[in-house]
Parts: C-alpha cells; structure tokens; sequence
C-alpha cells in the first residue's frame, strides 16, 4: 500500500471500522490518553464517546444548546469539556455520561479548549469574542480572562510543564501566556502582513517545539526557544478549515499526519519533511470528492480516526490502523 | 518553561502581597517538590493542601482517623446528612491541636506534622488517610523524613538532642532509636524550644543545634547490607556559633538547592554557611564506580569532613528584634528574613555582596511574620503572619508590550515623533519603495521565513522534560488528583433535556424506518443512506454492529483497490 521510510519496515494504514449516528458534521475527534475509546463532537450539539476496539457508542453527551466546537479529555480520561456554539463550556463525567459542571462566560461561541496536562486542574479555552479565559475545574470559576488576540482564537494548548499557554489566532500570531500572571511572553507571527490565519497548533512530546497549522496550505514545527520555524511540511490543501495536525512515532521513524481539503490524509517523515504518501478517505456510497478531511491520532495504539468537515451526507467516523506488513 | 522567556537581567526581587489566602489559622506551611502544592497546618490541627495553579483548597486533613472512617460510612449511608457533620467537627476539636511543624516527603506522597500535643503524625497525601500516629513525642520544632523514608528526624522539645524514630515497627531494626552524637562535654540542659534539625538535600548528613549555641554536622553510617543494615551518626564538624546575647537556634533553613545554609537564632543577625560535599548518592555510586580501580575506598570515600564552609552574617543595625524566620529565594540571589514580634517587614539581603537591599514592608494587621517559605520555581514567597493568615509576596507583574507584537520597540522614554516632509504625501508605492527612505524596521523573524528551515534531526519524542525539571527522573507525585465539585442541579436539568431528546431520537428513528421500509418495497432492498440510533439500548447495539460491518465491507473493497493500485506503484 506505501512505503513510509526506507530504513524502517514497511507499514501500511488500514481501514478498521466506521462509527455512525452523529447528524451533523463533525467537528472534532480524539482519541482518549489511553487509546481505548475516541470521542467526537458534531454540530448536532452531542458529543459521542465510542469504544476503539468494537466500533460500539458508549455514551453520548447531551445538554448544549448550541453546535459544538471542540473538546479535550482530562489526562486521566474521567472527564471531557467540551466548547460548544452557545458560548458555554461543560465539563462530563466520561464513564458515566453525566453532566457535571457548566462554565459560563464568554461572549460568543467557544472555539478551543485544553487542559494542563498532567494536573488537569485549569481549563484554558479560546472563543470568537478573542478572549482566552482560563477555568478552575474545581469549582467551575473563571481565574483569569486574557484579551488575547485581535480575532477569533482558533487553537489553545499548554507546554509540556502546564506553566505556558500558547494560542493561535485567525489575526496570524501565535501568543505564549503566562498561567499565573497571565501576562504575555512572547508573540510569533506568520508573516509580516499578518493576513495568514493559523488554524491549529498542539505541542509535541519535545518540550522545545509546537506543531502549528496555517491556512496556507502549510504546517510548521517552531522552535519555542528561538521562536523561528526549523521544518515546514507542505503538498497537502489548507484554505479554509481548521484541519488538526498530528504526529505519530512508529518504530525509529517520526511523522507528521494531517487531513487535506482534497478528501486525502497526508503523511511526512518529520525530518526530512518529505512528504510519505496520501492516502485517499473514500466514502462509502459516492466517489471520493474534494471533502475536507480532518485526522487525528492515538499516539499508543497507533491508529488515526478521520472525519468529513463541513458536509451533508458523511457523519460518520472512520478508525484506520497502522499495520505491519510481511 | 516559563523561565524560558525570563529576562536574564531581571533580580526576580519581590515587591509587593499579591494575594492573602486564609483557612483556619496557619502555622506553618511548606511548598511540595515543584511548588503546585502548599501544605499549611493550622490551629485546629488540619493540614491545608492548597492549589497554586487555581490558589484554591485542594484537600484538608484531619487529624482523627476514627472520625475520618465514621464520616465516611455515614457518607455512604446517608450523603447529605450535614448536621451528623457538624457534630463530628465539635468532637474533633476537642482532640486537634495546633500544628507545630510538617514536611513533605521528598516523593510528595505523604505529610508528616507534629502537633503541640506531642503527637507526630503522618497522612498519605492522595487518599488523605491518617496512617501514622505517634504519641507522647513531645512537641516539635521541626519534622524530616529520612531519604529511605523509613524513619523520622525530630527534635522535641525539653530534649536534649534531635533524635531519629522509625516509623514503622518493622523498620526498626534499621532505624533503631537514636539521638544524634553530642559533642563531647556538651549540655544536658532542657530546652522549651529543642534544637532544630535539618537533614541535607542527598540525606547523608545531619546539621543540628546544640542548647549552648553550636552547630553540629554528623554523617550517616551504614553499616551491614540490605534488611540487616543498622544506622548510626558520626559527628563530623561542629562550629561555635559566637552571639553576644541570646545563643538559642530557633530554625535552619536550606536553600532549595541544597547549598546554602541559614542560621536562625535569637541574636541579631542570620548567620549562613556554605553546604559542601553533600553528593547525592546517585551521583557518588557514578563517582565510585569511576574509581573502581582504588581498592582501599572505605566508606569515607566522596564524603567530606567539612560540611560548613564559609560563614556570612546578614543584619539590619537599625532592627531591633530577632529574627524569627528566612528564606533564600529560589535562584540564590537573595536571603528574605522577617522577625514575629516586630511590624510586617521583610528585609531581603543580596546573598552574595550581604548588602541590605530591600525591607519590604507589610500591613500591620499581619504584625511580624513566623514562617517564611519560598517557592522552588518562582518569584514568590508565602509569609506566614503572626496572626495566622498566609501573605503571598511576588514581583510586580508588569505588562510587556514588545511581546505582544514581534515588531514592537520597547522605548525607555517618551520620543517626539518628527514627521518626514513626505510622510503623509500621497505617492506611487514604486518611489515609496525606496530603501533609503523607509523607517527602520526592527529585526524580525516571521514564521513564514523559510531561512530557518533546517534538515537536522530533531527529536520530537524526546520526552527529557530535565532542561525544566530536575526531578523528572524519579518517582514523585507531582499532581492531585482533582475532585470537582459537581453541580447536581445542572446535572438533573441536563438528565430531563436528554430524556427528551431521546424521546425526539426514537420519534425521528421511527419515521425513518417507516421511510425506509417504504423505499425498500419500491426498490427492493436499496440501503438507507443514513441509520439514527433509537432509544432502545439492544436495538441501537445491533445496529451499531451493523453499521460497522456494513462499513468495514464498503471500505474494505476500496482498500483491496488501494493496495492494488500501490503496490504497483511500489514495483515500479
């Protein structure tokens, strides 16, 4: 099927299994910590929580009133927040499926949310009304409200130590917080006309460098110390959405996988910034179009869940394995 | 990580009280390895856990595990039964006694406080159970943890020296009762205070005072191997501390680092020494192995007879109380001293040219300050007041412009902007083109900048959090859990609208069927495009499994496709 280095055995992705029942689009997925079950979030304003070894729905999450936007899991897995349109963040018991607690302040629809790992205490989330608000999970209170950015922030995650948010923004920067005092330390932009949104950006098990998406058919990896970026991956489409970036290790090798708006996932050596293959993610009754495709990974199991953005017929997830072939 | 973007030049010196945090009445406190965690004893005998990160309470213990236990079980009986509560907490108050002292152990996996009934006791920090209780100790002037953990280092007060209790029976063969070695001569004389102890950071050496104003360093002797293995101290260095007037330790205090020393006592000054040649035992079993070769290496090898070195004095001439408590800040720039009796004032010294540079002052509802403790990663020191509430001292944050725009200039002053002739004309973009004429822009690198790119390997699974954590390799818990509090009024409403939904689901899925049932006679047999799950739990499992199947067999034919097409591409 592809041939992902030359040094390392040949792997091959392959398709696992389908989850349906969501009615709207899409809007995220992710795999647990763990790997045993994956999440997604839709605009039909439920998140589903299924099994990623039979396929089954476990629980699904009811009470927004509004689309939603984006979740995270806690690092222990016991609870997901999740952003939604109606401008409310809710934090759910993942076992059980209950409501827990409702944060309630921002202005316009939440777009991003993460929590710092490894604690899980505080929940950073980021919204259309430009503001990076950070939550006690305790007690569900708002610590700190950050005028943070000139448009709507797009993607919100902690460094590797919990002590430093980093966010990015649709007005081109990427800005590094401060959790305590909430000042900024630094700010990145992707070019000087700031005209080029950043759509996603996560960090990476290497405290030194975030992965960080753009809407110009790029992802980079950045330096944090030097605040430059050292490897850019391209050749796959990135115009309009939001697509999640993600990395994988299998064996020695290091990749990079993103989505395309070509309906293919893409995969690079994160070295060389070769690009490795595209695979196309078919539908099932038509023929493969020029649907966005979003990907994201489970980094101990080695399996990539891949959905259609924005669209009327496909809302389903589809997990695809890494395997080795003989 | 937020060190990274630190100004280099910055002295890190505190300013201001940011925050007063208060349950109950502190005591005395003390931050856990990385500094999310503060631990506080209070008056009535609790321990305090409080969040840095969301400067909240975390966890409280208690120091009556029977009533624990009863709490718990009334709990599952009945769990919303406060006025059985309310009657627990009056009995516990008449058995709590102020905490006198606590520490961490070095793994943040347990607490141990003495109290001032003479009472040593120790919880297990993530189930918040009272495991140890040791009674008739007489109180404390401060509690240690051993570096295996096994046992205890205190010392009570009205004894005479600081001694060392195994904590578990079982233990005690290793750690048999004992007093650390006085030197010869010395002073059998009470004292209310007792001697302060402190082990140092790799645990192999003892410092403590004597009851006549010394200062005393015995070493750890192990002697035997493995469960047979007994310990013992050896005195190796003691010091006279010469004060004019009052000769009584009060506190030592050791830097986080493990290298600096302070002296507390009644006279006028704080005394600090050097820390040296206290080697870990990691790195000294590296050392040793190095030195294979040398077959006559006894145990005294690494191990240095003087551990104090370099003495220095800190004092304020214009202060006329003693002091009560210190600390030095966690980049070993400055030593923070505060006395208890006097107003709210913390005198801050440089640590290396012992200049007085700062004496900050507090409220004067606090009056003097009876513990001091700073954080291991940060600008920030708690204080605690004589009247029992925690003073949070920090820097003045102060907004940096520059790091919100890479373009920005920081300007030190205020600068008239002269307006070229032609600033505001209206011209072609090729004459303003012109090099020569355009303000200078500061450098700037943007992410866009290819000249950056680089084709080096970079490790993004290099997961060596060391550059921020120096304990990264060991087995130390860093977080809490968190118990969120939950909302069960949300929670309810949130049960009735998913029950409707539900409800609307099954609705919806119903007419669907019909649809479908009806599409399927006219067709015969073309699938539904779209399955809805319905209320029914086996139901919807089925389906789920028919969907998976129905979707497995589609893609899979598409994938045998794939691997057709590729692994042509492969052979060529």
């Amino acid at each position: 099927m592809m041939l992902l280095s030359k040094s390392a055995p040949s792997r091959s992705v392959e398709f696992d299994f389908a989850c349906r029942g969501h009615e709207k689009t899409i809007a995220s997925a992710k795999f647990s910590n763990d790997g045993s079950r994956v999440a997604s979030v839709s605009g039909d304003k439920t998140c589903r929580i299924w099994s990623t070894k039979t396929g089954i729905l476990a629980q699904i999450l009811v009470g927004h009133s509004g689309g939603l936007c984006d979740f995270t899991w806690s690092s222990d897995d016991k609870i997901i927040a999740t952003a939604s349109d109606d401008t409310f963040l809710m934090l759910w018991d993942s076992l059980t499926g209950k409501c827990i607690r409702l944060l309630a302040g921002h202005e316009c629809s939440v777009t991003c949310c993460a929590f710092n790992l490894p604690s899980s205490n505080v929940l950073a989330s980021g919204s259309s009304d430009e503001t990076l608000r950070l939550w006690d999970i305790k007690n569900g209170k708002c610590m700190l409200i950050i005028p943070a950015h000139a448009d709507p922030i797009s993607s919100i995650c902690f460094s590797a130590d919990g002590s430093i948010i980093i966010t990015g923004s649709y007005d081109g920067s990427c800005r590094f917080w401060d959790k305590h005092s909430g000042a900024c330390l630094k700010s990145l932009s992707v070019s000087e006309d700031k005209a080029i949104p950043i759509s996603f950006l996560c960090c990476t098990p290497n405290p030194s460098y975030i992965l960080l998406g753009t809407l110009s058919d790029s992802i980079m990896l950045i330096d944090i110390n030097s605040g430059r970026s050292v490897k850019k991956y391209r050749s796959h489409m990135n115009r309009e959405f939001c697509l999640p970036s993600s990395y994988v290790k299998i064996k020695e090798a290091e990749l990079i996988v993103c989505g395309s708006e070509n309906g293919h996932l893409y995969l690079w050596d994160s070295n060389s910034q070769q690009l490795l293959c595209s695979i196309p993610v078919k539908r099932i009754h038509e023929e493969s179009s020029n649907l966005a495709v979003a990907v994201n990974i489970s980094r101990n199991r080695n399996s990539i869940v891949s959905f259609f953005l924005k669209n009327d017929i496909d809302h389903e997830l589809k997990l695809w394995r890494f395997s080795e072939r003989k | 990580m937020n060190n990274l973007f630190a100004n280099p030049d910055d002295p890190n010196m505190l300013e201001h009280i940011e925050e007063r945090l208060s349950s109950g009445r502190t005591t005395c406190c003390q931050w856990n390895r990385r500094g999310n965690v503060l631990a506080a004893g209070t008056t009535k005998g609790t321990i305090v856990l409080w969040c840095f990160d969301t400067r909240a309470v975390v966890r409280e213990f208690r120091n009556n595990n029977h009533s624990e236990e009863r709490r718990r079980r009334r709990k599952e009986n009945s769990p919303q039964s406060a006025a059985v509560g309310e009657e627990e907490e009056e009995e516990e108050e008449e058995v709590s006694f102020p905490i006198r002292c606590l520490c961490w152990r070095r793994d943040n996996r347990k607490i141990a406080a003495g109290d001032a009934n003479g009472h040593v006791l120790i919880w297990d920090v993530l189930t918040g159970d009272l495991e140890t209780r040791m009674t008739d100790i007489g109180t404390l002037n401060n509690i240690e943890f051993t570096k295996d953990f096994k046992a205890l280092l205190f010392s009570p007060a009205g004894f005479k020296a600081p001694m060392f209790r195994a904590i578990s029976k079982r233990s005690g063969t290793m750690w048999p009762d004992t007093v650390v070695p006085l030197p010869g001569g010395s002073l059998d004389e009470a004292d209310v205070h007792g001697c302060p102890a402190i082990l140092t950071r790799s645990g192999n050496f003892c410092v403590y005072a004597t009851t006549g104003g010394g200062l005393c360093v015995a070493r750890l002797k192990e002697d035997g191997e493995g469960a047979q293995m007994r310990r013992g101290w050896k005195l190796v260095q003691t010091i006279e501390l010469v004060a004019k007037d009052a000769k009584m330790v009060k506190r030592l205090e050791l830097s986080r680092d493990g290298k600096t020393l302070l002296v507390v006592s009644f006279s006028k000054c704080i005394v600090a020494f050097d820390v040296v040649g206290d080697v870990e035992d990691k790195k000294r079993n590296k050392e040793k192995e190095d030195l294979k070769n040398d077959d006559n290496n006894n145990d005294d090898t690494g191990l240095e007879t003087t551990v104090l070195k370099n003495r220095r004095q800190f004092e304020n001439e214009h202060s006329q109380s003693s002091w009560e408590s210190a600390c030095v800040a966690f980049d070993n720039k400055f030593v923070y001293a505060a006395s208890s009796t006097a107003s709210h004032e913390v005198h801050c010294w440089n640590l290396k040219t012992l200049e007085l540079t700062r004496v900050l002052e507090g409220p004067n509802e606090a009056k003097g300050l009876i513990r001091s403790c700073y954080h291991p990663k940060r600008p920030l020191m708690i204080g605690v007041g004589a009247n029992g509430i925690m003073y949070v001292w920090a820097k003045v944050y102060e907004e940096s412009w520059t790091a919100f725009q890479p373009d920005f200039q920081e300007l030190k002053e205020n600068r008239e902007y002269i307006e070229r002739e032609d600033e505001f004309d209206i011209k072609d973009e090729e004459e303003n083109n012109d090099g020569t004429r355009k303000e200078k822009k500061p450098n700037v690198t943007y992410l866009d900048d290819a000249s950056s790119l680089t084709f080096a390997d970079l490790k993004l699974w290099d997961t060596d959090l060391s550059a921020y954590w120096t304990d990264a390799d060991e087995d130390v818990m860093h977080d809490l859990p968190v118990e969120v509090i939950v909302d069960y009024e949300l929670q309810a409403q949130m049960e009735e609208k998913k029950k409707k939904w539900e409800r609307k689901q099954a609705l919806k899925a119903e007419k669907k069927k019909k649809e479908a049932e009806e599409k399927e006679t006219e067709k015969n047999g073309g699938k539904g495009k779209e399955r809805e799950d319905d209320g029914d739990e086996n139901a919807k499992k089925q389906k789920m499994d028919d969907a998976k199947n129905e979707g497995r067999d589609g893609a899979a034919k598409m994938e045998e496709d794939d691997i057709i097409n590729d692994d042509d591409k492969e052979k060529d």
